[in-house]
């Protein structure tokens, strides 16, 4: 009796996913809170935009509150010393996610005004610590970073970049420009090329 | 169930289970002493595991087992546990299979409440997602994109804060 029973049961399974063809519409949100807590809020921003069903499960509040207190507790901790409500449901997490990123995130100017075109989208801002303030973390072969620094005053500066690069790929090799103009302001444009020869 | 098994198991018990396409495996008693799902399905003889075929119930034990002796963790430390990112070699090579596999695994270990092999999975599949674009996790997991383009450019320049700048 149970063994037909069993039969069924993963006969419907599979009619249900070959429908859908996504292994992400046949598991229970529960779990997918357990996969989506392994990620950073901006990996989850860049799953929300995957679909529509995906979007509504990354819209968790209690999720979003987590990830809150996990990467920006020194802000929940200023919001906790002016007084200002932390409970659950009065707050839109993500929302503050948002705003504390804003607040947090790396500093990266751009000479042309559609900052879409200059920043990659899978930009990750890590961590940062005294010695290195501006982390940034990106996995594609090609880009640029443009820096402009609008309220210098006169004197000698030391601008350091640091790129640390991955195991390179037999055959593979690496290029790295700096341009600097000196114009009202100084622009900084570094461009990185991986060769894949 | 019997109790004098559940708390004294030695090395060469065994227990017997059943997959739901009727594999039966014999397993030391050790690994169903400490996931009490698995225990709760031990003896009957027409009694088998629902939901979980031989394949992956095979693929399950081969991780019990080798986790045999792995300390035991407190409820306590879900969440540090699961900080950690780092996964072990043989657990990546285990975990190395197709998606199917994959998710069934994970599925299986929620069901039976094997909660580290549950981590584990959650784990890899959400560094598979890790420094991706919509657009790479879309052909990474083979999943439609049912937003208009309209509606595409609007999340989009929803999440552009760089935009500020």
């Amino acid at each position: 009796m149970r063994n037909s029973f069993c039969g069924l049961y993963n006969f419907l399974k599979k009619e249900k996913s070959s429908k859908s063809n996504n292994y992400f519409n046949n598991i229970p949100q529960e779990i997918m809170i357990l996969i989506m807590l392994n990620l950073d809020g901006y990996d989850l921003i860049m799953f929300s935009m995957v679909n529509k069903s995906i979007r509504s499960q990354t819209q968790d509040n209690l999720l979003w509150r987590k990830i809150c207190f996990r990467e920006f507790p020194n802000d929940i901790i200023r919001m906790n010393y002016k007084r200002k409500d932390l409970s659950l449901n009065n707050n839109n997490w993500l929302n503050l996610w948002k705003e504390f990123d804003k607040k947090n995130s790396t500093v990266i100017f751009a000479e042309q005004p559609d900052l879409s075109l200059m920043i990659p989208p899978c930009w990750i801002r890590n961590e940062s610590d005294a010695l290195h303030p501006k982390i940034i973390k990106t996995t594609l072969p090609y880009f640029d970073v443009h820096a402009i620094f609008d309220t210098l005053m006169p004197g000698i500066y030391q601008i350091v970049w640091e790129i640390k690069i991955g195991p390179l790929k037999n055959g593979q090799n690496f290029k790295f420009i700096t341009k600097v103009s000196d114009q009202v302001c100084i622009i900084f444009i570094i461009m990185c090329y991986i060769f894949n020869n | 169930m019997d109790n004098g098994t559940s708390n004294s198991a030695s090395e060469n018990e065994t227990i017997t289970l059943k997959s739901c396409d009727g594999i039966e495996f014999h397993i030391d008693a050790r690994i169903a002493n400490r996931y009490t799902l698995l225990n709760n399905w031990n003896g009957g003889e027409s009694a088998c595991i629902p939901n979980v075929n031989g394949k992956v119930l095979e693929k399950v034990l081969e991780w019990c087992e080798h986790h045999i002796n792995d300390p035991q963790l407190n409820c306590g430390d879900d969440d540090s546990r699961r900080r950690n990112t780092i996964i072990e070699e043989w657990d990546e090579n285990f975990l190395s299979c197709d998606q199917d596999m994959l998710f069934e695994i994970i599925l299986a270990a929620n069901y039976l409440e094997i909660k580290p092999l549950l981590d584990l999975g959650c784990k890899t599949v959400a560094n598979m997602m890790k420094s991706k674009s919509p657009e790479e996790i879309r052909s990474a997991f083979n999943i439609d994109n049912d937003y208009t383009p309209e509606e595409e450019e609007q999340f989009r320049k929803e999440n552009e804060w760089a935009e500020d700048y």
